[in-house]
């Protein structure tokens, strides 16, 4: 209850009570009295103003990249007695702490509080619960209590706007069309009529065929064309001299996730592991890079047999630190089912680099000082000079 | 609001504390003034802590050490200063002399004390602090750094006040402490934002009604509850720190009465016109002066005369031995001591109050012991036999007149008969009062052999030696020290630093010791001259005023007892001398005959005669040595500081009512204060550039502000976000320019002209 100055006045007023005692001055005596009314005046003001609030809080904005600022506003509603000297605190624990002060809320009183918070770096925060602390005005005695609920905020890994995409002469990434998907997803094109799955779109039921052959049809539509491709992020923690190379390649895969989405690309993405993981939704992509983390064990060549079963089309971006033997011996396994293979290398080695280069591989590695984006508009504009060389 | 109430009470605090010191310390005439140098140092140390805030912590302490070491110097040792300001051979010879007595004055002296120079530094050095720590609090600092050290202050000075403060003083320290209480609460985060309510409308994040409430009941408080309690708390306390303890304790625990001669130096030089006690006394006594006595010393160990054993005792019968009676009927003022004044040789006391009738003693000396200490308003009732000296016995031999009396009877210069004297009875432990350190210096009884020549009774020797010390100079403004060494030097060594000239200190501790080389029983004896005559309706009344504090010296002398005399030359004529008493200057009498050796009167130095002081000058003041006047370097650093400290909150001023035009929309108030704060920091307009063309050259932040202000100053002349314009261009200064750039602009004056 006592603030740690309250505590500090307290011990005062004993210290300044024994002078008197001692040496009879009577001023001294007025110093410790100020001190003792304080004190227990201050006491008496928290225990008459408890609070009572409800607060409430809203996260302006689903994602924010690391490096951005996300919006915070706080609704609070006082339900008791007339509050003074509360100041509200809510945290993004590992961000930063926010506080307001009133000097007074006055009884079914509301109002509310907004502030922004810097994002960096990503990872998933906790924000609140709020802290409600009403103060006497003497600054000796406080309550404190928690108010609201808990969230949640994402922050993203830092993208860099990219354009373009390194392309090998006589290929064209974006046009190398994937077989024709017969999955549920379908396309906008009839293609063939089938038998009715179930969760198969009921609207889309061809009732003539299903009348003259007495089972429910389906009809199928044609998959567009549409370009693939697979973002690999090399989590093994030995290819990464320090966190900072780490971090980098993350936000060098969220980067290229990015681009390669809003250029129309079916984006899967492979951590290393025996699957690859569809990047369905932008979001989903991104919660999964704001939380990922390198790992100590992990072996790539097993799992990328399983993985190389592609059909010889699409784009591999292989996202790593700095590029090893074994990263090259999954890329020469994966080279007959992505011949389109960029290799983005947050930590400078020129003579793997080369290696990679042998092997068809672009190579997009920023010097120091440079940005993804930088260093991807150079790799791009490198492969359309070898193209106009070779043609 | 809550930071604007902290500065206002950390001035009040230290305004508390100026006036409190008025208290504790007097002003000594001849020295510097405290009352101009402790604000001064206030100032000080506040513009120390703002000049150098753009520098790291260690910087800025040494900043404040080199100014306090400075002004430490130049207050205590400037003669000793080299260029004024550097350190010369004997700084820390006499700023340790100085620490060391100012220590003496606070470890024993009975405020108010005297403000010697060294403590006046220490004060200044105290006050400088206080002045430090309020700037760092308005500069961003902890908000108590500004009024938690002017209070301790104040109650250290509360403390040492041994007069009890008045009802107001209560009242004023009550009313900072609870407004400091409440400026310090801290109840508002620093950096905290403000909540909205439902209409967008920020809501107060403090409020001053409540805060001055809380600081009303506090007050109330503070001052019903102390006074509640302080019925259950001993009065002066449980410890009786207060005593002053002359006897028992002192530097180095040696054992010395100097709290004695601290008090005494501190009221003699104060020249105070404070009441010390008023008295009525039934009749003047005839004879001798009527001296009050207050303390008796009777031990020299060779470096400090103090009080041995006074063989306190009951007041017994009266017994007069057909003395007269004097009756004196005393109300103390301003005395606070273990010892009652009374005038010779108390026979009775009388008191209405219960402590002094139960606890009070005479010793075998005639002082008055209590158990307790005096108050003010404490009022006693002393009959005390009136001790007659007779000249002419004293004056007489077995064989008539002694020779120097006889040579002035011979000369007509008085008219004296030889006359018998009844005997009286020698005290046991007599020879006490011979006692020497036996490494006496034997220079000092060469001089009292030298001056007494041809002398031929003690009455004769002690007249001489009376008359010889009352030929020196006067002057409070000595260092202190009374040691065989420096006795000797100061009787001796005319390049000495104070030679044959002192106060009643020095007189009555030499005559004391040289009428024992000579084999004359002496004691020293504190107490005051006899006081002013004052008529009032009460009748006439004996005020003795602090500046009264006087030593003289008793000295035993077969057929009268001890005899009092007075061997300083006080300039006052407050005091009165055996030599006036006979008649005649017994150096003016040729006593050749006796010893041809003896020096020729001539030649002897005369009052106020000083021009045989090798190497003095003693100035315009005749006299009395001259004492230090405010130095002339200190008005001028103080003023400079005044000066300085004025160009900063002259511009806030003029900032200020910028704002508010600006609030308004008047755009050349925003330009005006943001070219102001270029000029001073260097940056400043040139004559033949447009105010687009000079933004345009400083930063492209400066644009907006600038084509608004070519707006306002040829079209309209209000724009509605004039202020919005002022905030954007100190945000650019912020960001253009250090701290250290911004502080010492705060400090140019050039745009002021």
């Amino acid at each position: 209850m006592l603030t740690e100055r309250g505590w500090l006045a307290s011990a005062s007023t004993l210290v300044l009570t024994v002078l008197w005692y001692m040496v009879g001055e009577r001023e001294l005596g007025v110093a410790a009295s100020i001190l003792a009314g304080a004190v227990v005046f201050s006491l008496l003001w928290v225990w008459v103003n408890r609070p009572r609030l409800t607060v409430s809080r809203q996260l302006a904005g689903t994602g924010v990249h690391e490096g951005d600022h996300a919006g915070v506003i706080l609704h609070l509603r006082n339900d008791g007695r007339r509050l003074r000297q509360l100041v509200l605190t809510d945290e993004v624990r590992g961000l930063g702490t926010a506080e307001f002060a009133a000097a007074s809320i006055g009884p079914g009183e509301e109002a509310s509080a907004t502030y922004r918070v810097m994002c960096r770096p990503r990872g998933l925060y906790t924000v609140g619960p709020s802290r409600l602390r009403s103060a006497d005005p003497l600054g000796l005695a406080a309550r404190q209590v928690p108010a609201g609920r808990r969230d949640a905020l994402i922050v993203y890994p830092a993208v860099e706007p990219l354009d373009g995409l390194p392309s090998a002469p006589g290929r064209t990434m974006t046009v190398s069309a994937s077989r024709p998907d017969h999955g549920q997803r379908g396309g906008e094109d009839f293609y063939t009529l089938r038998e009715y799955h179930r969760g198969d779109d009921l609207r889309r039921v061809h009732w003539p065929s299903s009348a003259h052959r007495d089972r429910l049809m389906i009809r199928q539509l044609e998959t567009p064309w549409q370009a693939r491709a697979v973002v690999f992020l090399d989590l093994r923690q030995s290819a990464y001299p320090d966190s900072p190379a780490f971090e980098r390649a993350v936000s060098g895969a969220a980067s290229v996730l990015r681009h390669l989405i809003d250029g129309g690309f079916a984006v899967d993405i492979w951590w290393g592991g025996s699957d690859i993981e569809s990047a369905s939704t932008y979001h989903e992509a991104m919660t999964r890079l704001a939380i990922v983390e390198p790992s100590a064990v992990m072996g790539l060549a097993a799992t990328a047999v399983k993985v190389g079963r592609g059909d010889g089309s699409g784009l591999l971006v292989a996202v790593t630190g700095r590029p090893d033997q074994e990263l090259a011996d999954v890329g020469r396994l994966l080279a007959r089912s992505y011949p389109n293979t960029v290799l983005m290398a947050s930590v400078p080695d020129t003579e793997e680099f080369a290696r990679f280069r042998r092997t068809g591989a672009h190579v997009v590695a920023p010097d120091p000082g440079q940005t993804w984006a930088e260093a991807w508009a150079r790799t791009v504009r490198g492969t359309w000079q070898a193209a106009s060389v070779g043609s | 609001m809550a930071g604007r109430l902290g500065r206002i009470v950390g001035l009040a605090a230290i305004l508390l504390v100026l006036l409190r010191l008025g208290r504790v310390l007097e002003t000594v005439v001849d020295t510097p003034d405290w009352r101009l140098l402790v604000p001064v140092a206030v100032v000080g140390g506040a513009l120390v802590t703002w000049a150098t805030a753009p520098f790291r912590p260690g910087t800025r302490l040494l900043a404040h050490g080199v100014g306090l070491m400075l002004m430490i110097l130049r207050i205590v040792a400037p003669e000793t200063l080299d260029q004024g300001f550097l350190p010369g051979d004997g700084t820390a010879e006499a700023l340790v002399d100085e620490v060391s007595y100012a220590i003496e004055i606070l470890r024993f002296g009975a405020p108010p004390v005297l403000a010697v120079d060294a403590l006046v530094a220490l004060t200044a050095m105290a006050t400088w602090c206080l002045g430090a720590g309020w700037a760092w609090s308005v500069s961003g600092g902890p908000a108590g750094a500004g009024t938690v050290p002017a209070l301790g202050f104040y109650l250290y000075l509360a403390v040492v006040d041994r007069a009890p403060a008045a009802t107001r003083w209560n009242l004023a320290f009550a009313v900072v402490a609870a407004l400091s209480l409440v400026a310090t609460s801290g109840v508002v985060p620093p950096g905290a934002g403000r909540l909205r309510s439902t209409d967008h409308r920020p809501l107060p994040r403090w409020q001053v009604a409540p805060a001055l409430a809380a600081a009303g009941v506090l007050v109330t408080v503070g001052l019903g509850g102390s006074g509640a309690v302080a019925s259950v708390m001993p009065e002066g306390g449980a410890v009786a720190w207060r005593s002053p303890g002359g006897e028992g304790t002192g530097v180095g625990g040696s054992g010395f009465a100097g709290s004695r001669f601290a008090d005494l130096r501190q009221s003699i030089v104060s020249r105070s016109d404070e009441p010390v006690f008023v008295a009525s006394v039934s009749s003047t006594p005839t004879g001798p002066a009527a001296y009050w006595r207050l303390l008796t010393l009777d031990v020299y160990d060779g470096t400090r005369w103090s009080a041995g054993d006074a063989g306190f005792r009951d007041f017994a019968e009266p017994s007069t031995d057909g003395e007269d009676l004097v009756r004196q009927t005393i109300r103390v003022g301003s005395l606070r001591d273990d010892r009652l004044p009374s005038l010779f040789r108390p026979v009775t006391l009388a008191s209405e109050d219960r402590v002094l009738r139960s606890g009070v003693s005479v010793g075998a000396d005639g002082t008055i012991g209590l158990s307790a200490l005096t108050d003010e308003d404490l009022t006693y009732r002393v009959d005390s036999a009136v001790p007659g000296v007779d000249i002419a016995a004293l004056a007489s031999t077995d064989t008539g007149l002694s020779p120097l009396f006889a040579e002035a009877e011979e000369q007509g210069r008085i008219s004296i008969s030889a006359t018998d004297s009844a005997p009286v009875e020698e005290p046991p432990g007599l020879g006490g009062f011979l006692a020497l350190p036996t490494d006496l210096d034997p220079a000092l009884e060469d001089v009292a052999r030298e001056t007494t020549a041809g002398a031929t009774t003690d009455f004769e020797r002690a007249l001489l030696l009376e008359g010889f010390l009352r030929g020196f100079t006067y002057s409070t403004n000595v260092s202190t020290g009374h040691t065989t060494l420096d006795m000797v030097d100061w009787l001796t060594e005319a390049d000495s630093v104070n030679f044959r000239t002192g106060y009643c200190e020095q007189f009555a501790a030499t005559m004391g010791v040289l009428a024992r080389t000579l084999g004359i029983p002496s004691r020293v004896v504190i107490g005051f001259t006899p006081g002013e005559q004052v008529d009032t309706s009460d009748g006439l009344l004996t005020v003795v005023r602090e500046r009264n504090a006087h030593a003289w010296v008793e000295l035993w002398l077969e057929g009268q007892g001890w005899v009092a005399f007075d061997p300083t030359p006080r300039g006052d004529v407050a005091t009165s001398s055996m030599v006036n008493m006979v008649g005649f200057d017994p150096g003016e009498i040729d006593l050749a005959a006796n010893d041809p050796g003896i020096p020729d009167p001539a030649d002897q130095p005369q009052p106020g005669d000083l021009s045989f002081l090798p190497g003095t000058d003693l100035g315009p003041g005749g006299g009395v040595a001259p004492g230090t006047a405010l130095p002339r370097w200190l008005a001028v650093a103080g003023l400079v500081c005044l000066a300085a400290a004025g160009i900063p909150i002259w511009k806030r001023r003029r900032s200020r009512r910028r704002r508010r035009h600006a609030a308004g929309g008047d755009m050349t108030a925003v330009w005006a204060e943001i070219t102001d704060r270029l000029v001073d920091l260097g940056d400043g307009p040139m004559a033949h550039q447009t105010p687009i063309e000079f933004a345009a050259g400083l930063s492209p932040r400066l644009a907006p502000m600038a084509h608004a202000y070519a707006s306002a100053l040829y079209g309209e002349r209000r724009i509605a976000n004039a202020a919005s314009h002022l905030h954007v261009a100190e945000a650019w200064l912020e960001d253009a320019y250090d701290r250290r750039q911004r502080t010492l602009a705060a400090f140019n004056p050039r745009s002021l002209r």
